[in-house]
């Protein structure tokens, strides 16, 4: 018989239990290993968008992103390169790394900032424009909002696309959100067609609306007037003379009716800072607030006034900071403001100045030296106050080679300079209310004149000279014309579309882009198109170079 | 005009003061223990309205049961401080070498001078008394651990820990700011962003914020501890699992306040819809995130005679933070070492008390450093635009998705010796180390047609850091009551990217960073992150003197000179922040009961960017901003000599006498136990040849070694002490 010993089956027991509990425990120890943590604060595709106001809230980004750099750098780059505008640096501030004076003496490289930063803003607003398209296509249920909110966006596309073609000429083709392979450069004239068939294969499906409810988002006008500009620069982006479908594409603004010349009193309210739908001739513009805000690395405001606003007439247009005032334009271009019934001379600050009263003058008080940093006389700190008055010229008296007129009042008073986007007093910040137009009705008679000009056939019993008078008696008390050549229309162009983002589109067009102006001599064609920028080609190895770069 | 304004002793107070306080009490009996201690810091800043107020507590009990088999610990650790500090600070600092001299702080009529007709140009003395900013932290850790001895020579740990951080910031700026500094530019410190355009409302403007951050921890480990004969083993199983929260809470900011000295107090008075087009901001989007790290680890220490010693150890770890596929990865890690000394060989010798040999070789990984969801397709806020007359939100993706991210690794060799020799008057370790880290996780930049947000958290590039360190640690002299004891740590390390491309994208090899803008040199960077190169690379124009009319030239691209530079690419490599070499020696000398001791640290070989002394190098901007001294020597004419250059990188190398503290120690006096009194001064001085403020400008992070107003000035402090001991 087998005797249990009571010690021992006690010390088995002991045993038995310190292994059980270590088992027990060390299963305690490896029983969770569940990582998944539930996204519970933000717009995970579960959740977004799967509602028609959350449709508009997803197709935002593209127009956040259109903004961009829309009002400021992209202005500058079309601006700065022709003679409407110069921004010589004062005493070193506002050099910046020449980027100003390597466009005004048409000597840009592929580093110029401005240069950078566009090309930057248009591949963002494609990007954007492609993966809004991939997000709408695949949560929006079929149906004609669906078919309307995309081609909005493709337009979007379409008009960065046009923007990217103009400057830079051969450009990657990039549509596909997803599609991460690098594209080489499409050359201008296919990146044209592509635009083209873009545009044609939007318009059934666009709004034919022209009211708040639409206003900043493009319509079946716009598109024709997209289709207008880009035949009428056919010619120069890919050889071919379009100029009867430039005109057939006006003809289809003009009949819609939807349009008409905003009358004389109105003209400059046309840019103030409450302008929006109400305006008779905006087919598309880009609504620009204080208040709107932007996550895009673009600044995404329209600052015009900071740059032409001399410094001591903060208070003469109540603006609450004090402005650059560093830039202005140029003799040559003020020229062509030289009839003096004409309402558009409103948008210039020229000569003495005197606060809105139009008796007091506005003075400045500083020293010899702080007035001439040249004063060589015998008081250099003796106080000095005078009248403000705006010199025609720009003399780069600090260094020509640094680009630089000094940084005294003499040189922050020289230059005419351009309120057209008249300085916001509402706003709390240099930001302006003020939208900015990219299509007018005016350009479309302007642009359908200068189709007709150049050989276009004239359609609906107008002619180039009665289209233009159609603009100009609304914008001047002078007779009407009686003939009109190109130099005609593209004086006309200078007066009315100034500062509007098209005369360095204009000069290449008239052939003016190589002329000299300022201190520039440089007459480079194919500085016609710029160069594919330095940052462009660090991203995208597969890039080439344009032609003479 | 006519004043003589140092602005930047304007800006701070001639002394400040600071108060330390320690109480502790510890006793226990046989079967527990307890602690508790208490701390009090008091600090004047030194700028004007800075400083810095700290109470910590600290309570630990210990209690052993079933017969001090178990042993259970509870440990409560609370933190509060209290920081007022000055908003803008950089831009103030920047301030204060900017403003002319010859302008005075106030006007006859008592209120602040200003010119505001010139750009970014204001007064400090009343930026900093226009404003505030406080900030209080509050941080709780709680801790609960049990060690239970088994059988078999094993041992069950369970640690349980809960940390809470809080924070309560404010910030305000009164009318006159609102007023008179709308629109001014920040000056953010070195790195890869911009400065930004600051935008306030009217009337005063305050803002408030409230976050917290909380993580519970669960540790769990089984030790099996056995000794055979010569042989030790000591094994570890275990098991930990964490869980974080941060960013819990929220901000705002509003303006419109009735008066100016509510401060930021009071939100509830402003009166934000006062203002036309005013909108209340709730501060970023995405600040709330959750992770979860999950981990089993195993590790074996073995060793004979204590002569040959084997460490090995294997993690398995898990982060919620990365893709579904990719979430867990394995880091193992071995290292051996020799006694020497035990060796037959070296027995009799007497140079050697003991000679060890270590080699290691072990593998890391990093889960941290980047946005929770990244993994993730999530949207996000990207502004507002205009739809149907109102201003409708945009939300669209605001980062890439990258469903590919994974662990970054980081693999370590180390090779050291460690020895003791001359009867113990000398010991020291020598040490190699070659790091490499691989599959970087870095935002890239990606063509933003591709991704429109312009970059990727991804894993790529990898960056390699290798170096020797020496210890030295000696007794000098010991004769009777006096002796001086000193070590010396000296400190090599080579920095290099290795590669800084992703796998996902082409292109986007080199970054530009570090941009100071300064007048006239907007967007101009001072360093480069590429291949090859080490963090801190400075990379801009190359100064070669002045031409034959005394112009500033700098060497250009096709190695011509010339003085219109073209940015980025007239840029050549010009040297780098990383120091050649660390040095820290330390040294106690004792007599009686007196001990003094002093430490000196010193950095050699780095080089500074001085874009602080580039900005006041203009001659030709006297009449509106300060310039150097020196730069009054330079023509007028040059109107290139700030251009930030390899004029201005210096020599950054530094000795500091960082600390000496002299102390005299009373024994026993009636119911003291111990008495010490002592004083000590820190910062007594610096040799270098650097010409900026301070050598040690930030080195750490991506931006390494520029000056760019962007320090808060570095103090010399005496120190008097008591420790008192019942």
């Amino acid at each position: 018989m087998y005797h249990s010993n009571p010690l021992l089956v006690e010390i088995m027991k002991k045993t038995f239990l310190h292994i059980l509990a270590i088992i027990l425990m060390s299963g305690a120890m490896f029983s969770c290993h569940d990582l998944y943590v539930p996204v519970t604060t933000e717009l995970t595709p579960d959740v977004f968008p799967s509602n028609a106001a959350q449709y508009i809230s997803a197709s935002g980004p593209a127009y956040v992103a259109l903004r961009g750099n829309y009002a400021v750098e992209y202005f500058q780059q079309q601006s700065f390169s022709t003679d409407e505008t110069i921004m010589p640096a004062r005493g070193g501030n506002w050099f910046d790394g020449g980027q100003n004076q390597t466009m005004h003496y048409h000597t840009w490289t592929q580093d110029n900032g401005y240069l950078n930063g566009n090309w930057y803003w248009m591949s963002t607003i494609i990007g954007v424009s492609n993966q809004t398209i991939n997000i709408l296509r695949t949560t929006m249920p079929s149906g004609a909002a669906k078919n309307t909110g995309i081609a909005e966006i493709k337009m979007v596309r379409a008009f960065a696309y046009y923007m990217m073609m103009d400057n830079y000429g051969n450009v990657p083709l990039d549509t596909l959100y997803g599609d991460f392979t690098p594209k080489t450069n499409t050359p201008r004239a296919q990146v044209f067609d592509f635009v083209e068939k873009e545009i044609q294969s939007c318009i059934p499906f666009l709004s034919e609306v022209n009211d708040v409810t639409q206003y900043g988002r493009p319509n079946k006008w716009t598109a024709y007037a997209l289709l207008a500009k880009m035949y009428l620069n056919a010619e120069v982006y890919t050889g071919t003379k379009r100029y009867d479908d430039c005109i057939a594409a006006c003809d289809k603004v003009i009949a819609s009716g939807k349009y008409s010349i905003e009358p004389r009193a109105s003209y400059l309210q046309m840019f103030y800072p409450n302008n929006g739908p109400q305006m008779k001739e905006f087919i598309f513009a880009i609504p620009y607030n204080p208040t709107m805000s932007n996550s895009f690395p673009f600044r995404s405001v329209n600052i015009h006034a900071r740059y032409q606003v001399p410094r001591s007439m903060a208070k003469r247009f109540s603006m609450p900071y004090t402005p650059a005032g560093s830039a202005s334009t140029l003799p040559e271009y003020y020229a062509y403001f030289n009839d003096s019934k004409d309402v558009r001379n409103g948008q210039w600050l020229t000569g003495l100045q005197y606060m809105a009263d139009g008796v007091t003058p506005i003075t400045v008080t500083t020293t010899n030296l702080g007035y001439d940093q040249f004063y060589k006389g015998s008081n250099p700190t003796e106080v000095k106050t005078f009248q403000v008055n705006l010199t025609p010229d720009i003399v780069l008296r600090q260094s020509v080679a640094s680009f630089d007129a000094g940084n005294d009042e003499v040189a922050w008073n020289m230059g005419y300079r351009n309120i057209k986007f008249y300085p916001d007093a509402t706003s709390l910040n240099r930001d302006q209310n003020n939208d900015v137009p990219v299509f007018r009705y005016s350009d479309i008679l302007m642009m359908k004149a200068e189709a007709i000009l150049r050989g276009g056939a004239p359609t609906g019993g107008a002619t180039a000279v009665s289209l233009v008078n159609q603009v100009r008696s609304e914008r001047t008390t002078s007779p009407a014309l009686t003939t009109i050549d190109l130099e005609g229309i593209y004086a006309e162009r200078v007066r009315e579309f100034a500062f509007e983002s098209w005369h360095r589109n204009d000069m290449i067009r008239f052939g003016k882009f190589e002329n000299k102006w300022g201190f520039k001599t440089n007459a480079d064609t194919y500085r016609r198109i710029f160069p594919i920028p330095r940052n462009a080609l660090q991203l995208n190895p597969n890039l080439k170079q344009n032609p003479g770069y | 005009m006519g004043a003589s304004t140092d602005w930047q002793s304007a800006i701070q107070k001639s002394t400040a003061i600071s108060t330390n306080h320690n109480l502790s009490v510890s006793g226990g009996g046989e079967h527990s223990n307890y602690s508790v201690s208490l701390n009090y810091v008091k600090k004047d800043g030194i700028l004007l309205n800075s400083s810095l107020e700290r109470v910590i507590g600290r309570l630990s009990v210990e209690q052993y049961a079933l017969k001090d088999k178990l042993k259970l610990g509870f440990s409560v650790t609370n933190s509060t401080s209290d920081a007022e500090d000055i908003p803008y600070r950089n831009t103030v600092l920047l301030q204060s070498t900017l403003y002319l001299p010859v302008s005075p702080i106030l006007r006859s009529d008592g209120t602040y001078f200003e010119n505001l007709q010139n750009n970014n140009y204001y007064n400090p003395v009343a930026m900093i008394n226009n404003s505030q900013m406080n900030t209080k932290y509050s941080n709780l850790i709680g801790s609960f651990k049990a060690e239970l001895k088994l059988p078999f020579g094993l041992t069950y740990n369970l640690n349980l820990s809960y940390l809470n951080s809080n924070s309560l910031s404010g910030s305000f700026y009164n009318s006159y700011y609102t007023t008179n500094y709308n629109n001014m530019y920040d000056n953010p410190d070195p790195g890869l962003g911009f400065h930004t355009n600051q935008l306030f409302g009217k009337n005063g403007q305050a803002n408030r914020s409230s976050y917290q951050n909380t993580s519970k921890i669960l540790e769990t480990y089984l030790t099996w501890n056995k000794e055979f004969g010569e042989h030790s083993i000591d094994a570890v199983v275990g098991y930990s699992w964490q869980n974080n929260k941060i960013g819990e809470g929220f901000q705002v900011t509003t303006s419109n306040m009735p008066v100016d000295n509510i401060g930021y107090n009071n939100l509830a008075l402003s009166n934000p819809y006062g203002i036309s087009g005013y909108q209340i901001s709730f501060g970023p989007d995405g600040v709330y995130q959750e992770t979860r790290l999950i981990s089993d680890f195993a590790r074996l220490n073995y060793n004979y005679k204590s002569k040959y010693l084997l460490q090995a150890s294997v993690r398995r770890d898990g982060s919620s933070v990365f893709g579904a596929n990719n979430q867990w990865g394995v880091f193992p890690s071995v290292g051996v070492a020799w006694r020497l000394s035990q060796e037959n060989f070296l027995e009799g010798q007497n140079i050697f008390d003991d000679l060890k040999l270590r080699a290691s070789y072990g593998v890391t990984g990093n889960a941290s450093g980047f946005n929770a969801y990244t993994s993730q397709f999530i949207s996000g806020s990207l502004g507002t635009y205009y739809y149907n007359g109102a201003l409708t939100g945009a939300f669209g993706p605001t980062k890439a998705a990258n469903p590919d991210l994974q662990w970054e690794k980081t693999s370590t060799t180390n090779i050291g010796l460690d020895f003791t020799l001359a009867k113990s008057q000398l010991s020291g370790s020598i040490e190699f180390y070659n790091k490499n880290t691989t599959g970087m996780i870095y935002s890239y930049s990606v063509d933003p047609i591709k991704v429109p947000t312009g970059s990727i958290v991804a894993n790529g590039g990898s960056i390699n850091n290798k170096g020797v360190e020496l210890t030295l640690n000696a007794k000098l002299i010991q004769q009777g009551a006096f002796s001086w004891n000193s070590t010396l740590n000296l400190a090599h390390n080579s920095n290099v990217i290795t590669s800084l491309t992703n796998p996902l994208f082409a292109g986007g090899d080199s970054v530009l960073l570090s941009r100071p803008e300064g007048g006239g040199q907007s967007g101009r960077s001072l360093q480069i992150l590429k291949a090859g190169r080490p963090l801190g690379q400075f990379f801009a124009l190359e100064y070669a003197g002045k031409n034959a009319s005394g112009v500033s030239q700098f060497v250009g691209a096709d190695g011509k000179l010339t003085t219109t530079p073209v940015d980025g690419k007239d840029y050549k490599y010009l040297g780098s922040a990383q120091p050649k070499l660390l040095l820290g020696w330390n040294n106690t000398f004792k007599y009686g009961n007196f001990d003094l001791n002093v430490f000196i640290r010193g950095v050699f070989g780095n080089k500074i960017f001085n874009a602080t002394r580039a900005d006041l190098f203009r001659p030709n901007t006297a009449q509106y901003a300060n310039i150097l001294v020196d730069a009054g020597n330079e023509s007028a004419a040059d109107y290139n000599a700030y251009f930030y250059s390899s004029r201005f990188i210096e020599d950054g190398s530094f000795i500091r006498f960082d600390n000496a503290t002299l102390g005299y120690n009373f024994k026993k006096i009636g119911v003291l136990r111990n008495l010490r009194v002592y004083g000590s001064v820190n910062n007594l001085f610096v040799i270098t040849g650097y010409k900026g403020i301070d050598p040690e400008v930030n080195q750490g992070g991506i931006a390494p070694g520029v000056d760019y107003n962007n320090f808060y000035p570095k103090t010399r402090t005496f120190l008097l002490g008591v420790n008192v001991s019942f």
